[in-house]
């Protein structure tokens, strides 16, 4: 089977050099394709998909954190064949890239899972989810809004607005897990974000589990 | 301090010295991050824990695909062979 090009990472502002191996244990290259610049590894056959190889993927895109302003991480897994496959991908999605690596500027990722108290997440929760609007149309435009929004996190979102650059969220409503939302920050905020926000969940009786700071994985696709 | 150290040492304090649990590493590098290929190409191997726990976070199933050429090429032209098998069959009855 012949080698395969893992991308690891798009990446801007860089302030050294590369440290560290790939999740393979193989060298890892910055190489300019289409104006950009990405972190790239050469593997004999694509990555198994091992709780090893994931940590090792992760840490390695940690470590990118540490030497580039900007990060914009891949999906494991991501390979190509050739660097010029990898050019053509990504020459139409230049600007698009470039808009997300501006966003994730100097910025890290945090996570927080919210959870319903007891069994099933509440139907009040999930009844404030979905306003009513006016007409039909403005419904369901509502609706596809809310959809994603995680039922009862508002007091969260409030505690810690001033630090929150950005917002992806997923509802989940399976058991005990109301959803999760990825907030992106600033660099050296996580600290301040992560005392505020507990006060929050526990003023607002809401069981959370928050996580980071993390390289800016939610915000890497312009969405999902 | 060197320069160098001094950069070591701010680059641990902007990501710091965080417990990065392997749920939150599974949701984050197989659920997120840029998709740059058309295909993306993962192997299966004893990811039973991963697994249990993926169900948990409503992880992406997709990302783990047992049993796949790991090709995308071949992965085409067998799905274009079962295509011509079917027609075939169809054709037959």
């Amino acid at each position: 089977m012949s080698e395969r090009v893992c991308v690891y990472a798009v990446v801007s502002g860089a302030a050294g050099p590369l440290r560290g191996e790939g999740a393979a244990g193989e060298r890892l290259r910055r190489v300019r394709l289409a104006g950009l610049d990405l972190v790239i590894g050469v593997v004999p056959r694509p990555p198994r998909a091992t709780t090893v190889a994931l940590k090792r993927y992760d840490a390695a895109v940690r470590r990118l954190m540490e030497t580039h302003g900007s990060v914009l991480p891949a999906r494991f897994g991501t390979c190509v064949a050739t660097l010029d496959e990898l050019a053509a991908t990504i020459r139409d999605r230049r600007e698009a890239l470039r808009r997300a690596l501006r966003l994730v500027r100097h910025r890290v990722q945090m996570t927080v899972r919210v959870f319903a108290r007891s069994g099933r997440v509440p139907a009040r929760f999930i009844a404030e989810a979905y306003p009513r609007g006016t007409a039909p149309g403005r419904d369901y435009l509502l609706r596809r809004a809310s959809e994603s929004q995680v039922p009862g996190a508002e007091p969260l979102r409030t505690a810690v607005r001033k630090y929150v650059r950005a917002e992806r969220s997923v509802r989940q409503e399976r058991g005990r897990l109301a959803g999760s939302i990825y907030h992106l920050i600033p660099r050296g905020a996580a600290p301040a974000y992560r005392v505020a926000l507990q006060h929050a969940a526990v003023a607002a009786n809401l069981t959370v589990v928050v996580s980071g700071p993390w390289p800016p994985y939610a915000f890497a696709d312009g969405g999902w | 301090m060197s320069p160098r150290r001094k950069a070591a040492t701010k680059a641990v304090q902007v990501l710091g010295d965080e417990d990065a649990t392997l749920l939150d590493i599974v949701d984050n590098v197989l659920t997120k991050g840029v998709v740059l290929s058309g295909d993306l190409t993962i192997g299966l191997a004893h990811v039973d824990l991963v697994y249990a726990r993926l169900s948990l976070l409503l992880c992406a199933a997709d990302r783990v695909m047992p049993g796949e050429d790991p090709e995308p090429m071949r992965r085409q032209h067998d799905r274009h062979r079962a295509r011509m098998r079917r027609r075939r069959a169809s054709a037959r009855v």
